[in-house]
């Protein structure tokens, strides 16, 4: 009880001491505090960032060019969607159609009918049709029932173009019976065919005057792909992509998937057999390149700030602490153990370091409007330094001789 | 009978590159009720012999014995609280504690409660002459003589057996000096403490009951 009074008493009288040891604490909290919520705020300015500004990729032929007709494995597009980077993946793949039945044709015959025949597209989603999904182009027009939601059923059903209807005399809600063929890479003596109906449900409008290709949905053409048994894939890839924080890491998965950095190879012969992507990211990384460069560098400083403010809180104590070596010794020739000196001092230090980050919290809080997220642990921190420099300072004044110091003469 | 003896001491400062031998072979016995006075050079080793009587450090070889006990067996800051106090040439008060203040300290140290410490530390202030105008003032507030007494108020708080005094006049002028000396001489022969002062002031060795020399780390009587 008489060392709480004596220590209480102490710090009052102390007043310009213990003023400065509160201002020390509370400066340097509050500086740790700030500084931690400026990497808080520009990380919460970096995520908007990166909510707000939409980065799409697509899959393209090796010199990137080509965006169609990849054959891109249904296993990679399958890898790729559950990496969770992908927020949309639009895929499409054709086959090629005719009206009749399987022609018996010489190979080179075959190959040259099937290379000029139209396609029969199968789509994720209307928007993953380049034709459709360009700015300013004119929508399909849906028979009653239907709507381009329709890309996500499962139904029999596909679109068609106004000539091809005309061509055809059909019309809406009309079943169309065609022969469907693997997309002719090359010359062979036999491909992948069969037959499939479908129902027209919309038509387009095209200007081409034939060769318009039909539509239909994506989990259809999979299914129509595995009746005629050809392996699941798909011919173009175009994706949006979901966690663009860690972008570098979407196209290392690429990479490793064998897709080569169109962004980043420049005149660099790249192997034909190989698929390229691209990444559309140049305005987020614009946008997010000074954010990004502040929160690096804070982060960096970060740690030597803290171990800085913690060091000036170690030396603060010690050189005070050190301060009271007459007043310590005048309580040892007094018959204060050693005890109990150490707890006087400690528990004085203690207390004004802990008032000194009290009032730098509340402070924090004051300046900051209560939305930062006060660093207890790096709080307790600096406290804990600050005490061990008054703990070794009291230690060595534990082992000061009293008389030498007492007996020096004025 | 001796209250305080030393006995065959010896102490030896140890450094990194020397040996200083301080106090060589001491032996003597103080009783209560006399003024010893402690004389010699600069030097002599007269603070390493208050350091050892007070407790503060133990002689490298022989004994310093209170009454029957060596003061390696006793709790020595027990031993300071309550059986020796020690006066020095600089005050030494607490500065930011009052007059009365620095006089509860020791009490309030013996777990003597604040509201009962109080008055005890006005009588003692009373008692060494001083009035009730200095209980309210800080040392810094008080002339030399005053912090003095204010200091021999503190050591005779705890109703100490020996009190041990370093040059307590050192800073004060003659009259101030005379009174101080008055004042632990009447310490010992009306109250029977054991009074030792270091001087090397021969006016002031002169009033003490016995005298003791130090040279070069031994102890002789003088006369």
């Amino acid at each position: 009880m008489f060392l709480a009074a004596a220590t209480l008493r102490m710090m009052t009288r102390r007043k310009f001491k213990s003023l400065a040891v509160i201002g020390v604490s509370l400066v340097l909290v509050l500086f740790m505090n700030i500084y931690a919520e400026s990497i808080v705020k520009h990380q919460a300015a970096l995520n908007d960032l990166h909510a707000g500004i939409e980065v799409t990729g697509n899959i393209t032929s090796h010199e990137g060019s080509i965006l169609d007709d990849l054959d891109i494995s249904g296993d990679v597009i399958g890898l790729l969607e559950q990496s969770g980077f992908i927020a949309q993946g639009l895929y499409t793949r054709n086959l090629r159609f005719l009206q009749g039945p399987w022609p018996q044709l010489e190979p080179v015959e075959l190959y040259a009918m099937l290379v000029s025949a139209p396609k029969l597209v199968g789509a994720t989603d209307i928007a993953a049709i380049s034709s459709f999904a360009s700015e300013g182009a004119s929508l399909p027009e849906y028979m009653e029932g239907y709507d381009q939601g329709l890309f996500s059923s499962q139904e029999r059903v596909c679109i068609a173009s106004g000539n091809f209807l005309q061509e055809n005399g059909l019309e809406l809600g009309d079943e169309i019976k065609l022969t469907v063929a693997e997309n002719p890479k090359k010359i062979k003596d036999n491909y992948c065919h069969g037959t499939v109906t479908l129902q027209i449900v919309g038509t387009y409008q095209s200007n081409k005057l034939n060769n318009d290709p039909l539509y239909c949905l994506g989990e259809v053409m999979q299914e129509i792909c595995q009746e005629i048994e050809l392996p699941p894939a798909w011919d173009s890839a175009r994706f949006t992509i979901a966690n663009t924080q860690q972008l570098n890491h979407f196209k290392a998965l690429l990479r490793r998937l064998g897709f080569v950095s169109l962004n980043q190879v420049q005149g660099e012969e790249i192997s034909e057999d190989r698929l390229g992507f691209i990444i559309n990211d140049s305005i987020l990384t614009d946008a997010t390149a000074s954010v990004t460069g502040y929160i690096a560098l804070s982060r960096i400083l970060y740690p030597i700030i803290y171990l800085l403010c913690a060091g000036i809180g170690f030396v603060v104590s010690y050189l005070l602490v050190r301060l009271r070596k007459p007043e310590f010794a005048i309580m040892r020739s007094l018959g204060t153990s050693r005890a109990a000196g150490f707890v006087t001092l400690f528990l004085e230090q203690a207390l004004l370091a802990m008032i000194g980050a009290g009032l730098g919290i509340l402070l924090t809080l004051a300046i900051v409007q209560g939305n930062a997220p006060i660093q207890f642990a790096i709080i307790a921190g600096y406290l804990v330094c600050y005490l061990v420099g008054a703990a070794i300072a009291i230690s060595t004044l534990n082992r000061v001789n009293v008389i030498q110091i007492l007996t020096a003469k004025e | 009978m001796s209250i305080l003896a030393l006995d065959n001491v010896s102490y030896t400062y140890k450094s990194r590159y020397q040996e200083v031998q301080a106090v060589k072979n001491a032996s003597f016995s103080f009783q209560q009720g006399k003024v010893y006075a402690l004389v010699g050079k600069s030097g002599s080793g007269k603070t390493t012999v208050l350091s050892l009587l007070a407790g503060l450090d133990l002689p490298s070889e022989g004994q310093v014995n209170f009454g029957n006990t060596s003061t390696r067996q006793l709790d020595r800051d027990k031993y300071r609280r309550e059986d020796v106090a020690v006066i020095y040439q600089a005050y030494n008060l607490f500065p930011l504690l009052t007059a009365l203040e620095n006089v509860m300290y020791p009490l309030e140290l013996k777990g003597i409660k604040a509201k009962e410490a109080k008055p005890q530390a006005a009588e003692m202030i009373i008692s060494v002459g001083l009035t009730e105008e200095v209980f309210k003032r800080y040392p810094a507030m008080l002339s030399g003589g005053e912090q003095q007494r204010i200091a021999i108020a503190r050591a005779l708080a705890s109703r100490p057996k020996v009190i041990l005094a370093d040059e307590p006049t050192g800073n004060l002028d003659t009259e101030n000096g005379a009174n101080i000396v008055s004042l632990l001489k009447s310490l010992a022969h009306e109250k029977n403490r054991c009074v030792i002062i270091v001087t090397h002031d021969l006016s002031i060795a002169g009033q003490a009951d016995v005298v003791l020399r130090m040279h070069d780390g031994e102890v002789a009587l003088e006369g």
